[in-house]
């Protein structure tokens, strides 16, 4: 057990503690602005500066200019960009895309990851851990091979999707998902949820754990059956939990890149166009760098204002 | 001690002599080339042609770096901006590609080394005038493509088909075909870029070469009935259900499957994939016709165009060493290892009988010899390029019309006017 002057000593400022002897000068020496410990964040904040911040402000810099990306003269022309960016209806499109997507992954992914956990958190389960890997597999994998497994699954001539839509007497429902503009985002964000699903579950099961017992112990005592308990015991006490993890599927979801480009390239006829992968298409594919540099800060723009909220909110929950 | 040191100074200067004789042609230096052939035939020609060359100049080192076209197009602004990038690069040629780079003072004018070798004799005029830019030569496109229909053989004696002279024909072939349970005709899309070969075979059969010559050389625009009229076809096509179902989710490979498979009976193509067929089916199981044109009296041509223009950057260390290496790779003596890579050169005085050559790949050298109509992604702009990829997208959807896309494609095709990359290269 700690004595009194232990607790002092560790609550005082440690120049103050004259009940601990230090024998090395220099430490004793040294003065108070020092910028030593700066040094052990000097190589973090170099890769920042330079692979963050100064292509940022490279990126903000471009969107006032029209550049082909080779040519030495660059033509300034101010917000022109900003001002086209605004009369394009692809990039409407792209946006409009982008929030269903949002909201395609509230539905699939968060409600998804929410009934795994809830599930797996369940005391009649007693091996848990080979099911919350078997879940959050999707996780780890890259979303390019998530990609093209998903474009396989797919693809109406000989994916599984269709096959099992053929072999279940549902053939009526079976149609190629990915060159229909009807289905395109659907099948997409259904692909993306599936990657996602499992870090919403292990999220929900930290926040599930976190949860003290004893609310359900007095729930059993006044006679709550289990679905009223989840209703008014579990979801209000995840309330900090969902609050960031839809913050978050917010972000991951206006920065989707990955999944679109392998999947579709934003096709059939940008139908499935997300606001990266225009950003790519218009800067790499007709070379117009400074437009794809406008739309690069739109959408940072976007993810800023988001990632404050997220963090804001991360805070209130702290 | 003393003797042995002279037996070391002996020795040395031996070497140094043996040194000296081997790299009679100065010091080693390194070249870094850029090309797309990243896999199979086409990447064995590179080998043979980068052994041949520093066989035959020790001094040169080639070094290689692979990369497919659209990654390509993604990283060569920046890698030759930079000036750190390649100082031969394979790179498409056209508005859409090596005008960009020739735009920007990237590429090197190639004027003096086309005198001193002989180029602009020995090349054929339309592909050098391909390889202009401004009125400086830039580079030398090395193969010649074209595209049209490739036909299963046995599929079509199956079903005592042949091969058409009108497009009437060719329409009651698809309907055959489709009566007796196989796809008439693969068409994938997925990718996009197929797109820009379907509208190519689709107008050149719609308007003939003369048409797509005028539109080229500013006579008459991409918005007129007989453009809307060529691309309609490809929404008949598909409506009549006498394509792969759904071509919009068909990728490029898996297209190709379906006809190397047998389920289909033909495949819109291009000359490339000469040597995928032979690997996949075997040799002289498929023949090759242009598709046929749709009013009497216009000739039947495949559409054809250029690929792979080699160009060197104006950042070069060795443009001289550039220049001869650009020599040695398109010379007689290594014109052989094109053919086996079953890629037609553009131009060579190579006797091709001596060759031991697929019959595959024959019946295209064949085909190659008759005039051709026009390939379009490689002589036009980059705006109608991509109004062409989405427009040939809806169309298979069934979403708009040949004029809407033609309309976008002169709209496209204006603004590549007016940012200075597309030249009327016919009047070159």
């Amino acid at each position: 057990m700690m004595n009194s002057t232990s607790w002092g000593a560790l609550r005082r400022p440690i120049s103050k503690c004259k009940d601990l002897k230090f024998t090395n000068r220099k430490w004793q020496k040294r003065p108070r602005g020092s910028y030593g410990p700066l040094l052990f964040v000097l190589p973090s904040l170099a890769f920042y500066v330079f692979f963050v911040f100064i292509p940022v402000i490279g990126t903000v810099r471009y969107s006032l200019f029209s550049w082909d990306g080779a040519s030495p003269n660059m033509l300034f022309v101010g917000l022109q960009n900003y001002v086209e960016m605004i009369e394009d209806a692809i990039f409407w499109k792209a946006l409009v895309n982008n929030i269903i997507w949002t909201i395609g992954t509230l539905v699939f992914a968060f409600l998804m990851g929410l009934v795994l956990a809830v599930v797996l958190m369940q005391s009649g389960i007693k091996i848990i851990a080979p099911f919350r890997v078997a879940f959050f597999i999707p996780v780890v994998l890259s979303l390019v091979v998530i990609g093209t497994i998903w474009s396989w699954m797919y693809n109406p001539e000989f994916g599984t999707i269709n096959l099992l839509l053929n072999k279940c007497g549902l053939a009526f429902l079976a149609r190629p998902w990915l060159g229909n503009d009807r289905t395109v985002l659907f099948a997409l964000v259904f692909a993306g949820s599936w990657h996602y699903s499992g870090f919403c579950m292990m999220v929900f099961i930290a926040g599930l754990q976190s949860i003290d017992p004893v609310y359900y112990e007095v729930g059993v005592i006044d006679g709550a059956t289990k679905v009223r308990m989840f209703f008014f015991v579990t979801i209000p006490l995840l309330k900090n939990t969902m609050t960031l993890l839809i913050v978050n599927v917010l972000i991951w979801s206006l920065k989707i890149f990955d999944l679109v480009f392998i999947m579709t390239g934003g096709g059939p006829y940008h139908s499935s166009e997300v606001i990266a992968n225009y950003m790519f298409y218009v800067t790499f594919r007709i070379g117009e760098i400074g437009y794809g540099a406008a739309l690069a800060t739109t959408l940072a723009l976007l993810i800023g204002t988001l990632s404050f909220v997220y963090i804001r909110m991360a805070e209130k929950a702290d | 001690m003393r003797n042995r040191a002279i037996h070391l100074l002996a020795i040395m200067s031996l070497m140094t002599a043996v040194g000296l004789v081997a790299y009679p042609q100065g010091k080693q230096i390194v070249l870094r080339m850029w090309d797309s052939y990243v896999a199979g035939v086409e990447n064995q020609l590179f080998v043979n042609l980068v052994a041949e060359i520093t066989q035959k100049y020790p001094n040169i080192k080639i070094e290689r770096n692979l990369l497919t076209h659209e990654q390509e197009q993604q990283t060569i602004k920046p890698a030759l901006t930079s000036k750190t990038g390649p100082d031969l690069i394979y790179y498409q040629p056209g508005p859409a590609y090596i005008n960009v780079l020739a735009k920007a003072g990237l590429l090197l004018p190639l004027d003096k080394y086309a005198d001193q070798y002989g180029w602009k004799k020995e090349i054929p005029a339309w592909i050098y005038n391909q390889g202009m830019f401004r009125g400086r030569f830039y580079g030398i496109a090395s193969r010649v493509f074209f595209q049209g229909v490739y036909y299963n053989k046995k599929v079509f004696s199956d079903l005592g088909l042949k091969p058409p002279n009108s497009y009437a024909d060719f329409l009651n072939i698809c309907q055959t075909a489709k009566s007796k349970g196989f796809i008439p005709v693969t068409m994938n899309d997925k990718d996009q870029w197929p797109g820009f070969h379907h509208a190519a075979i689709f107008i050149n059969a719609g308007t003939g070469r003369k048409k797509v010559e005028e539109i080229l050389s500013g006579q008459s625009g991409w918005n007129v009935p007989e453009i809307a009229r060529s691309l309609d076809l490809i929404k008949e096509l598909v409506a009549k259900g006498y394509t792969t179902p759904d071509p919009n989710s068909i990728g490029f490979e898996d297209g190709n499957k379906e006809f190397y498979s047998g389920k289909s009976a033909m495949l819109l193509g291009g000359s490339w994939i000469a040597s995928n067929i032979v690997d996949a089916i075997g040799d002289g199981k498929v023949g090759f016709f242009p598709l046929p044109p749709i009013s009497a009296g216009m000739d039947m041509e495949p559409a054809g165009g250029l690929g792979d223009c080699m160009v060197v950057s104006s950042a070069t260390k060795y443009p001289d060493e550039c220049a001869l290496v650009m020599n040695e790779i398109f010379s007689d003596s290594n014109t052989k290892y094109w053919y086996q890579a079953s890629i037609l050169p553009t131009y060579s005085s190579l006797d091709v009988s001596t060759l031991n050559l697929s019959y595959t790949f024959k019946m295209i050298a064949e085909i190659a010899e008759k005039p051709m109509g026009y390939n379009l992604d490689t002589i036009l702009g980059p705006k109608c390029n991509q109004a062409i990829k989405d427009g040939v997208q809806e169309l298979i959807a069934g979403k708009t019309t040949g004029a809407a896309v033609a309309a976008e494609m002169q709209k496209g095709h204006e603004a590549d006017v007016r940012d200075g990359l597309f030249e009327n290269w016919l009047l070159k």
